[in-house]
């Protein structure tokens, strides 16, 4: 699963525009049609960024811009077959450099084959080669990228290289499942084979509409176009290379251009042929799990390689890097790749001014409106350039790259030695997130640092607890949650044994909420993101049948899922892992126990906090009830759009399961010289639209207020127990309930008086602690504080007993 | 995998077992598979209670079944397609072929394409935003004095000669009964017929000083734009007067007006993802808007300068213009509206005129209803370079029943969506749908009506950036010159309630 | 759940009326959405679910009185059904919501009819919505049919639209003309032609006297 290093790969990006629906069309379902683009995009991350092959160029990232255009990057090697064929022309007249090539296309093929996935777009062009003359194949998702063409308008695949059942099914031939089989694929094979054989580029003077007559024409045949193509298409001489061509291959290239589809091998079939024998041909190996889920050993792929010549040492160990790190970087180092096309002239946009309609009528047609051309596809390659980034890195050094871990050693402060830039990079620490997340060298060193660390999980655990206190990089930050949330194990065999196909009685419900939930997002609302929803929710309620499927449980797995769009698996672990750990029993059939529990105690932090809040909050009836559950439930994933809860569950995953209620507590704050001017009617209205939040503020208030909220004051009888735990909590994480010394634990009192109670109950210890005659204890806050906290409380301790007692 | 399209249902049949003993099983496959051949694997297992020891032997089978169930279908289609081909069909498919290679591939496209405008309009981006800007605003603003001089000069002629006749027809009624009622009415004919022909020599000699200047500065830009790339020298065309550009660009001369009133909101749409838009309120009269106050000296107007530059950029403005069903420039408002137009010559589309026609020719003779939008571009007015006509029934919008769903504010959801799809990043709109203070127009009307337009507003502004949350516009809802300063106040309130502002910055309190 | 005073200025001629009113209805049918039409002139496609209940408010202005709606809008899945009677309970009106394009959802609306007049205050006003008419292409539920059960069970009804906002201001504008707004003996503090009603829920069955 891990992304294959840079090496000398370039960077390419393409680009293209989808179908614009310009009206109010509306699906099959009434809601209006998913823009062709988000489709895209989805099926993009779904299924091609997880394809690696030794023989596909591997696919980085797809970008949406305006105008339903999209720019899809990968990997890119400027040599390519038909460079060869016209420049070298011998070059495959060499039956072991021939034979290569073909294992090495066919290969590429029967691996995309086993993802469902119909090339149709091969040709010379897009076959390149990389430093070691091995064969990498480029632009081979564009047919299932883009729904099997519906996407687009523009024809997908190069004329020349159709089969003629593709030229006969006609352009407008589209429809939401692939009709073509990988047969499609192994006619062009053969073409090619065939041109890189003879050396020369059949059919060059062909027009377009003379191509199509001559590919139509074999139809009338039975047999092999090759024999045809033999007689009518080469010159004497050619026609006594090819009496030359072993018997392996001469057969090879009539079997791939048999004309009849039923008659012609698919491509397996076509990987049985003799001449591949001594090849490997596991092609199931590409995907087993290397990452810190794998089933088999780590070691396995694992390589330390050291500078052996005087190349530029920042750039070697650039090259160790991963593609989808490098683009990243390349991304925050200020690179876009929309904007190069515009400035390398190859995508020229008419101003918007000239492409407007002249009328528009009451219906939403709109007329006279001006072709903007640069929306034709245009297959042109553009290489992006690394030099900003390279710069922008030039003064790492060796130990960047590789730093030290011994923290085991240090039982407290820095956890990482880190090299003579520390003090630098410890600046950086106490920027605002923003701008470290915008820091190329800042967020490369964390990069780094992470991937060590998540190398080596579980065994570096709390290393990478502390590290996460100062904050997690974006680019990793689903590894990151899911080694807190300490998913383990195999989890690709996990969640396949689940079934999700199966129709149980919640499917209506799941249905409905699906394309209600997050759908400004662009993943989670393309058809490929609502099916990995279905898919993870549907495996969850399988799989707990204590539990049941409550409306929230959706917005709840929704960032997962979109974290994880390249994993389901992965997704599903972090849900399955984080619901006990923050929601425990809060889906019961019957929960209401356990939010009722939940939201007094709630009550009670505001009152200890805030009371002045609490007061007014509580005179004008505004009770948690009537807000609250929708935060809770779904751990504020219902309220807060993705990209604040990123951020926010950055610091949630750190914190037990009573740092929740401290966030929200937080918001309350937040909100609270509002809410303190406001009546119940203004204040309901003004939570039934949360307004914006200075989310960073949010999460280091909840710090504070966790810091200062006694232990005791949160606990709740139905929090979760934990049993297995092997792993050491540190102080910040662990669950109080299970103290022994806990006095209030083992005297619990009842929901109903609970709830009677304006203000918590803590225990002396806590008391003790509040008056500072017990030293707090170190690393008691989710993220690290620099400096100590000179905010003392004032307190005040009134003897409210009977002078009986 | 996508939930789209049919599926459909084989049975897959599995036996194992020893001869005598053999047992068959079956399943129910979907086809395209939603699930991964293992999780298919597995879940056939679990339900057909299978022992473990089948597993593999079960997978293999299975995607046996699966691969000749695919097999099966692509080849009965290529079959499908393949035999049905005749002459006529084949024919169809070339011209199929050949025409989407050609209308949507660029390697098979005309190579020409690339169009006149799209050059010129380069041209004039790339040197508007040069060091010359100051020398093109000088250029554009002598012609636009020249154009000023004829106007006034024709308007000196034509009240000149419209007082003569007056006179004359006073003289006329003074003299009594000296003329019968035919022959006053052929004298006013002739008074006419002289006005008429004075208007039109006029009207040929404006249009063709536009036409002159229009051909000499776009001759002019595409020439500088040559020497600029051939490296000539420009020193002698930059403004000597640059040092002093102080005195140029200090003073905005967009009509003053001690009427006008203005108020601005920042708001945040959205239940979850929040989009920033701004919102102003504005007192003005709407034709003020896109006026130059005192045309012959634009040059010097920082509005101009931006309003240049921001033509083909990916953030323009525009505004709504409420006007009745029939598409001319004879009265009222879409009179005022045209003479602003040709206050001085459009260089970029064509003119005022010339655009009606182009959209008369689309309509195709069909006639306009309430609800139908046009839209004619402009280069030279102030603060706007895109004006909607909106269409409607000008009486009904001044009575109070007006629904949500009347076509005026279908027609403004039609405008904001075209606003979304073109990069136009500032709307101007009239917030009562009427352009002017009638007497009708009560305190409780105006509420009404702005509270209907204003929700209706964030309504659309709400759904149409579901996709494309992250560009944020500028909506400015007008009123009349005619509203009070207390219902103005009134208004604001109504709009900050509406669209909730947001949190003004809490100061923390550490 | 609350209880909470509301002090209303005392307006000479217009008499101000409160009342709860509470939405129903299968998952998915619409009602988050025709209240947000009503009361914000809004609608958006992707209406995120409701989990427990949300709350607005929206006065109608009914000749000489003023009619003002707290609205409490549920949550539709079936098992937030055990947090309905929370926000039934002391309601002077209901609109139980169906979507036309979906069968499963009039049974279920029928369901809700039946609870609101077992369990509800004996003088609730419910109106019926057939809710996506917009959609009337796919319709599964004739309008005839609903109709005739209104009007056996004596509900008000209308089909209706969030999207297109057709019917939905008018059930809102039905539901108040038929509520009573006669003022004998109010719960409230009794100022003259005031109706002021503070419902508690706890103690049940209020109903603006």
């Amino acid at each position: 699963m891990k992304c294959p290093k840079l090496g000398k790969a370039l960077l390419g990006a393409q680009t293209f525009c989808g179908i614009n629906y310009s009206n109010d069309e509306c699906g099959a379902n009434g809601l209006p049609l998913t823009p062709t683009s988000i489709k895209i995009l989805g099926r993009f991350k779904h299924q091609l960024l997880k394809l690696r092959h030794p023989n596909l160029c591997k696919y980085i990232s797809l970008h949406r811009s305006k105008h339903e255009r999209v720019v899809v990057v990968a990997e890119y090697y400027e040599k390519n077959l038909l460079e060869i064929i016209n420049n070298q022309s011998e070059y495959f007249r060499d039956f072991e450099l021939l034979s290569c090539l073909a294992n090495e296309i066919v290969g590429s093929l029967v691996y995309l084959d086993k993802h469902d996935i119909v090339n149709r777009n091969l040709s010379p062009s897009v076959i390149l080669f990389d430093e070691n003359n091995r064969v990498k194949l480029f632009e081979y998702g564009l047919f299932y990228v883009t729904g099997w063409g519906q996407d687009v308008k523009f024809p997908i695949g190069q004329l020349k290289y159709m089969s003629p059942e593709v030229i006969a099914a006609g352009p407008k031939a589209k429809f939401g499942i692939c009709n073509f089989s990988s047969k499609v694929d192994v006619w062009s094979v053969g073409l090619i084979l065939l041109e890189a054989y003879i050396g020369t580029i059949l059919w060059k003077e062909l027009t377009t509409a003379k191509t199509i007559k001559k590919i139509l024409s074999y139809l009338k045949f039975d047999g092999s176009a090759f024999d045809i193509i033999i007689k009518e298409d080469l010159n004497e001489n050619q026609q006594k290379q090819i009496k030359l061509l072993p018997s392996e291959i001469y057969t090879l290239i009539r079997q791939c251009l048999l004309i009849s589809a039923a008659d012609r091998p698919k491509i397996q079939a076509l990987y049985n042929f003799r001449l591949f024998k001594n090849f490997s041909k596991d092609v199931e190996k590409f995907d087993v799990r290397d990452d810190m889920f794998a089933s088999t050993s780590r070691m396995k792929n694992f390589d330390f390689k050291c500078n052996a010549g005087n190349e530029c040492m920042s750039d070697f160990l650039l090259e160790e890097r991963t593609l989808d790190e490098i683009y990243y970087l390349w991304c925050i180092a200020g690179g876009d790749a929309i904007n190069s096309f515009k400035k390398a002239f190859l995508v020229r946009p008419e101003p918007p001014v000239t492409t407007l309609p002249k009328f528009i009528s009451l219906e939403g047609e709109s007329a006279g409106q001006m072709r903007d051309k640069s929306n034709l596809y245009d297959g042109s390659v553009l290489i992006l350039s690394q030099d900003q980034l390279r710069k922008r890195l030039s003064n790492l050094t060796e130990e960047d790259f590789f730093p030290l871990l011994n923290s085991e050693l240090e039982k407290t402060g820095v956890s990482t030695n880190r090299s003579r830039n520390s003090n630098e990079f410890n600046q950086s620490e106490s920027l605002p997130r923003i701008i470290r997340e915008a820091d190329v060298e800042y967020q490369f060193r964390r990069i780094i640092l992470f991937d060590r660390l998540l190398l080596a999980y579980p065994s570096k655990q709390r290393d990478l607890q502390k590290e996460a206190r100062i904050d997690i990089p974006p680019f990793l930050r689903a590894k990151i949650w899911s080694a807190l949330l300490n998913v383990k194990g195999d989890i690709q065999g996990h969640f396949d044994s689940i079934d999700k196909e199966t129709t149980i009685a919640i499917d209506r419900q799941i249905e409905v909420d699906i394309p209600r939930c997050h759908q400004y997002h662009e993943l989670l609302s393309s058809p490929s993101g609502h099916q990995k929803l279905r898919r993870v929710l549907k495996a969850w309620v399988v799989n707990h049948p204590e539990y049941v499927y409550w409306q929230g449980l959706d917005s709840l797995a929704a960032p997962f899922v979109a974290l994880n769009f390249d994993d389901e698996a992965l997704a599903f672990c972090c849900l399955e892992n984080f619901i006990p750990k923050y929601l425990h029993n809060f889906f019961l059939k019957d929960n209401s126990e356990v939010i009722q529990e939940y939201l007094a105690v709630f009550s009670h932090l505001i009152s200890f906090h805030f009371p002045e809040l609490s007061n007014h909050l509580n005179e004008i009836g505004f009770v948690p009830d009537l807000y609250a559950i929708p935060w809770f439930l779904t751990m504020f994933a219902h309220v807060l759009p993705l990209t604040s809860l990123w951020h926010i569950w950055d610091t949630l995953l750190l914190g037990n399961s009573s740092f929740p209620l401290c966030l929200g507590v937080a918001i309350l704050e937040q909100l609270s010289p509002r809410l303190l001017q406001c009546e119940f009617n203004e204040c309901i209205l003004l939570f039934s639209d949360l307004p914006e939040l200075d989310i960073e503020r949010v999460v280091n208030n909840a710090i504070k207020i966790f810091r200062s909220t006694p232990k005791t004051a949160t606990y709740r009888r139905h929090a979760h127990v934990k049993t297995d735990e092997k792993m050491k909590d540190t102080y910040y994480s662990e669950e109080y309930s299970l103290k022994k010394e806990c006095l209030i634990a083992n005297d619990p009192i009842s929901l109903s008086e609970l709830k009677r109670e304006k203000l918590p109950r803590i225990c002396s210890q806590d008391l003790l602690e509040l008056l500072e005659f017990r030293k707090s204890s170190p690393s008691s806050s989710p993220t690290k504080v620099n400096g100590s906290d000179t905010s003392k409380p004032k307190m005040l301790i009134m003897d409210i007993r009977n002078p009986e007692e | 995998m996508e939930g789209l399209g049919e599926r459909l249902e084989k049975t897959f049949q599995f036996s194992y077992g020893a001869k005598e003993k053999k047992q068959t099983i079956s399943g129910k496959i979907n086809l395209p598979l939603q699930e991964t051949i293992t999780e298919c694997c597995h879940r056939l297992m679990s339900q057909q209670n299978f022992p473990c020891f089948l597993e593999d032997e079960l997978k293999k089978d299975l995607i046996i079944f699966v691969e000749k169930s695919k097999e099966k279908i692509s080849d009965e289609y290529s079959e499908s397609v393949t035999n049905t081909l005749d002459d006529s069909t084949e024919q169809r498919l070339i011209s199929e072929w050949c025409q989407s290679f050609s209308e949507e591939t660029k390697e098979h496209s005309k190579p020409e394409e690339i169009s006149n405008e799209l050059v010129f309009s380069e041209i004039y981006n790339q040197l508007i935003h040069s060091q010359l800007q100051t020398t093109i605003l000088k250029l554009e603003n002598s012609y636009a004095r020249a154009v000023d001089d004829l106007i006034s000069r024709r308007n000196v002629e034509l009240n000149d000669m419209r007082n003569r006749q007056s006179a004359a027809m006073d003289k006329l009624a003074t003299m009594g009964s000296r003329y019968t009622d035919e022959e006053i009415n052929r004298i006013t004919h002739q008074q006419f017929e002289k006005i008429q022909m004075l208007e039109s020599k006029w009207e040929s000699e404006l249009t063709a000083l536009y036409d002159k200047q229009r051909r000499e500065y776009r001759e002019w830009l595409l020439e500088v734009h040559q020497d600029l790339k051939t490296g000539n020298d420009l020193s002698h065309l930059l403004d000597e007067n640059m040092l002093s550009s102080q005195s140029i660009y200090g003073q905005d001369n967009s009509i003053a007006n001690e009427n006008r009133l203005e108020e601005s909101f920042t708001i945040h749409l959205g239940a979850q993802l929040k989009t920033t838009h701004n919102l102003r309120l504005v007192r003005s009269n709407i034709l003020d808007l896109c006026k130059y106050s005192n045309h012959g000296h634009f040059a010097a107007s920082p509005i101009r300068l931006q309003n240049s530059m921001s033509l083909y950029s990916n953030a323009i403005s525009a505004m709504v213009l409420i006007v009745d069903d029939r598409l001319n420039s004879y009265f009222g408002i879409k009179q005022d509206f045209k003479m602003i137009c040709q206050d001085s010559t459009e260089f970029h589309w064509n003119d005022f005129d010339k655009q009606l026609e182009d959209i008369k020719t689309i309509l195709n003779g069909k006639k306009l209803q309430p609800g139908d939008c046009y839209v004619t571009r402009h280069s030279n007015l102030s603060n706007v370079q895109v004006v909607f006509h909106l269409v409607t029934d000008m009486d009904t919008l001044k009575t109070g029943d007006v629904s949500s769903r009347h076509p005026v504010l279908l027609g403004y959801r039609n405008i904001i969506r075209t606003c979304f799809q073109h990069d136009i990043t500032s709307l101007t709109l009239p917030l009562l749908l009427v352009q002017d203070v009638t007497e009708q127009m009560t305190i409780s009307w105006c509420m009404k009506r702005s509270e209907l337009v204003f929700k209706c507003i964030k309504g659309f502004l709400m759904e149409l950036s579901t996709w494309s949350a992250k560009q944020s516009r500028t909506v400015t809802f007008l009123v009349p010159n005619g509203i009070s300063q207390n219902m103005f106040s009134d208004i604001s309130n109504l709009l900050e309630s509406i669209f909730r502002m947001s949190n003004p910055v809490v100061v923390s309190k550490a | 759940m609350a209880n909470r005073t509301a002090s209303r200025p005392a307006n000479g001629q217009n008499k101000i009326c409160q009342f709860k009113l509470v939405l129903l209805g299968e998952s998915a049918v619409g009602k988050s959405s025709l209240v947000l039409r009503f009361v914000k002139g809004q609608f958006h496609e992707f209406q995120e679910s409701t989990i427990g209940a949300a709350f607005l408010t929206q006065t109608v202005c009914l000749d000489d009185t003023t009619v003002k709606f707290e609205i409490w809008d549920t949550a539709g899945q079936e098992r937030y059904h055990s947090l309905a009677p929370m926000y039934y309970r002391g309601a002077q009106a209901a609109i139980v919501v169906y979507d036309i394009t979906n069968q499963d959802t009039f049974s279920r609306a029928k369901t809700w009819v039946k609870e609101l007049q077992r369990q509800a205050s004996p003088n609730i006003v419910i109106a019926l919505a057939g809710n996506k008419c917009d959609l009337s292409n796919k319709r599964m539920v004739e309008c005839e049919e609903a109709q005739a059960y209104a009007e056996e069970n004596s509900l008000l009804f209308m089909e209706t639209s969030a999207k297109t906002a057709m019917n939905v201001n008018d059930i809102f504008l039905a539901i108040a003309k038929k509520l009573p707004k006669n003022d004998g003996g109010s719960g409230g503090n009794g100022s003259s032609g005031v109706s002021l009603e503070r419902t508690d829920p706890s103690s049940g069955g209020g109903c603006c006297k």
